[in-house]
């Protein structure tokens, strides 16, 4: 029992830990740095109930300390799956996530009035009412939830689904299975609090990758990319066409709704095929690493789409691409790009004029 | 029962560190020495809780396998101060390196001496683990490992305008938590996931701290200019700077040159206004202070930065002027305004300088 105090003591340190740095992280928005705080206390508040409820257990003169933990864990720890979709990950279908877990709270207040989930006997000790399944249920489909939401962002901001996310799952899986092996007392808020910085670092990193105005990766890891690019490889350059007068015409909204529709549609072309990067104001980059071979369909696709796009919307503006091969592995990537920009460069002059008159 | 909660917390200690040294692996923001010196500290730690595991299987186990509980216990005191002396390397600015891993390694060969006489601790032959005379040395030389390890993490955040914040004071008290515990009673084993969730902490605020630093000259970049300015309470000044002529030193004398006279323009800014808040680089030539300071205070420290800009320059004549301008945050005044009054007072300063050139 001592053993289990110890760690849920180290548990709520780390939270706050935690906490402490993402208050202080300058690279979050604020937003998402109060989801993130109110993510932290959820689980502190859990934490502290569940030990609290141990504390107690068979002690006759806390009976009413010890109803209130239990309640309030079985009320809020279906919460945590859910602050951390909403904090950390790309989160889908929120306002019902939400709806669901206070309706679950309200459920577990009216069955704690017909003992179902659990009752505490005169002697202070706690027994499991016949329902008590579906808090653990509800609890396991939030966790599902938060995680399903995490691969959401990281398939969103083309994050490679790298060790540190699967390796987080394992651990959410050991602490969870504690539950059930070892029964109470069980480490699953210790691999909480574990997970819930390791989420952290993973938002955090994937924040720092994409480029905030089009949601492609940004320069740094184009840079970083090009050094590890395989051969048979394409690197494929576009620009937009006159991007300047765009701006200037109808102004920098405008623009930026531009940018943002063409990178969509780079996503939906390249995106299962590559990396999409947002490599300068207006330029783009894609590197190709699977089935290169249909590399004239997919360009044939992406510039159809962006015709399409023009032709709805006249603030729109067409692309220019122009892509190389990259051969074998010792020539210099940089000669690759640079034939690509040529390319480039050469369909560019090559396309119709199109004449914008100012409205 | 064989999987009881230690069992569960020495596998998620496992855990964590392997998910930390993977972390660290693929981390571009790190240099491959630091790397190393982290990775080593999560591998110390994951032998340190190994050795303790043993230790809590065997303890008083009977007759049989007290080599291998004398073994584990071994790895465990050989490991546990190299991994203050790592965590000092991978997140701090060590001061006398080489001393603390002379250290180590004759704390290691002092070990393997003591573990023959039983000096330090010996394992009884119904495998009970006693400590021996000299136990308290070791316990003395490891707290002396973690306190070196905090000093060189305050110095690098020192040098890079991270203070002693709330994470720091965090994870100290992570470790206090191990220690105590560990005094109190050694059977509640605690202290290395203690260590493990500390050096994932260490590694989560280095990082944190290289991204809001400028590479070239180590003050904050632009970024936290930014949000600083727009989340900023309260009153407070700030000061622009800017090189004169700039360019010119990166043609004439080449980008290297022009590099290290961006360094000592930092240096001097830090010096002159650091102590009273934050230095940032947010341009090309262009620094800025946001600091909190009385007006005789600002008097002082624009003196001292003009005395400290004057000596570079005679010390080295590529070295150009700098010049500042100010402007004080009043409850009405907007952000942008108060930008733009900083830079007018900034150009009027320096068509004033070159006049008198």
């Amino acid at each position: 029992m001592r053993l289990y105090t110890a760690t849920s003591l180290i548990a709520v340190l780390i939270v706050l830990a935690t906490i402490a740095d993402i208050r202080t992280n300058r690279m979050i928005s604020k937003l998402d740095r109060r989801h993130a705080v109110i993510c932290g206390c959820i689980i502190i508040l859990c934490a502290v109930c569940e030990w609290v409820g141990q504390m107690v257990d068979g002690n006759e003169t806390f009976i009413v300390v010890h109803t209130c933990a239990k309640l309030l864990e079985l009320c809020m720890a279906p919460a945590i799956g859910v602050a951390v979709a909403v904090s950390y990950g790309d989160a889908i279908g929120t306002k019902t996530a939400i709806a669901v877990t206070l309706c679950q709270s309200v459920f577990q207040c009216i069955a704690f009035t017909q003992g179902w989930n659990f009752y505490i006997d005169a002697g202070g000790f706690y027994h499991r009412g016949i329902m008590v399944e579906v808090s653990v249920i509800a609890f396991l489909f939030s966790l599902l939830y938060g995680v399903i939401c995490m691969i959401r962002a990281e398939i969103r901001y083309q994050a490679k689904f790298n060790g540190v996310l699967t390796l987080t799952l394992v651990l959410l899986a050991v602490g969870t299975g504690s539950l059930f092996i070892t029964g109470y007392p069980h480490a699953s808020y210790l691999s909480m609090a574990l997970s819930n910085m390791l989420f952290y670092i993973e938002f955090y990193r994937m924040t720092l990758q994409i480029d905030g105005v089009t949601e492609l990766l940004n320069r740094r890891c184009y840079e970083t990319a090009l050094m590890s690019v395989k051969p048979g490889s394409i690197i494929l350059l576009t620009d937009l066409n006159d991007f300047k007068v765009v701006n200037d015409t109808y102004g920098h909204s405008a623009g930026d709704l531009c940018l943002i529709r063409t990178a969509a549609i780079m996503r939906k072309v390249y995106g299962r095929y590559g990396q999409c990067f947002r490599i300068g104001g207006d330029e783009y980059a894609v590197i190709l690493s699977r089935h290169t071979q249909d590399i004239k369909q997919l360009n044939a696709a992406f510039t159809k789409s962006v015709e399409q796009m023009v032709s709805e919307d006249s603030r729109m503006t067409g692309v220019s691409l122009g892509y190389a091969y990259v051969n074998t592995m010792d020539e210099d990537v940089h000669s690759v790009v640079e034939l690509a920009d040529q390319e480039l460069y050469r369909n560019k002059q090559k396309r119709p004029r199109v004449n914008r008159t100012k409205q | 029962m064989f999987f009881d909660l230690y069992t569960t917390v020495f596998l998620i200690t496992i855990l964590i560190l392997v998910i930390t040294a993977v972390d660290i692996w693929n981390n571009r923001l790190m240099s491959k020495k630091t790397a190393g010196w982290a990775v080593l500290a999560c591998v110390m730690i994951a032998l340190s809780t190994s050795g303790e595991f043993i230790d809590a299987l065997l303890n008083g186990s009977g007759i049989g396998w007290t080599f291998v509980h004398l073994g584990g216990r071994f790895v465990e005191f050989c490991c546990a101060p190299v991994i203050c002396i790592a965590l000092a390397f991978a997140y701090g600015s060590p001061i006398h390196g080489g001393v603390a891993v002379k250290s180590v390694i004759a704390h290691i060969l002092f070990e393997i001496v003591c573990v023959f006489f039983g000096l330090i601790f010996y394992v009884d032959e119904i495998n009970l683990f006693h400590r021996g005379p000299l136990y308290l040395m070791y316990l003395a030389y490891f707290m002396s490992t973690v306190v070196y390890a905090f000093i060189t993490v305050i110095r690098k955040g020192k040098a890079y305008q991270t203070d002693v914040d709330a994470v720091l004071y965090l994870i100290l008290s992570i470790l206090s938590v191990g220690v105590i515990i560990q005094f109190v009673d050694s059977r509640i084993r605690v202290f290395y996931l203690c260590m493990a969730v500390i050096n994932m902490l260490l590694c989560i605020r280095n990082d944190k701290t290289m991204l809001q630093v400028d590479a070239v000259t180590g003050l904050l970049n632009r970024k936290c200019y930014d949000v600083d300015l727009s989340e900023h309470k309260g009153d407070f000044i700030l000061y622009l700077f800017d090189v004169d002529l700039f360019k010119q030193v990166n043609d004439t004398y080449g980008h290297a040159t022009g590099d290290l006279c961006l360094q000592t323009v930092a240096a001097i800014i830090l010096d002159a206004f650091g102590s009273y808040g934050q230095c940032y680089r947010i341009g090309g030539d262009e620094f800025a202070a946001v600091v909190e300071m009385d007006l005789q205070q600002q008097i002082q420290a624009e003196s001292r930065f003009r005395q400290l800009v004057k000596d570079a320059r005679n010390h080295d004549e590529r070295m150009p002027d700098v010049s500042f301008g100010y402007s004080r945050h009043r409850d009405d005044h907007h952000i942008q305004s108060m930008i733009d009054d900083a830079d007018e007072n900034l150009y009027r300063n320096k068509m004033a300088g070159r006049k008198n050139v």
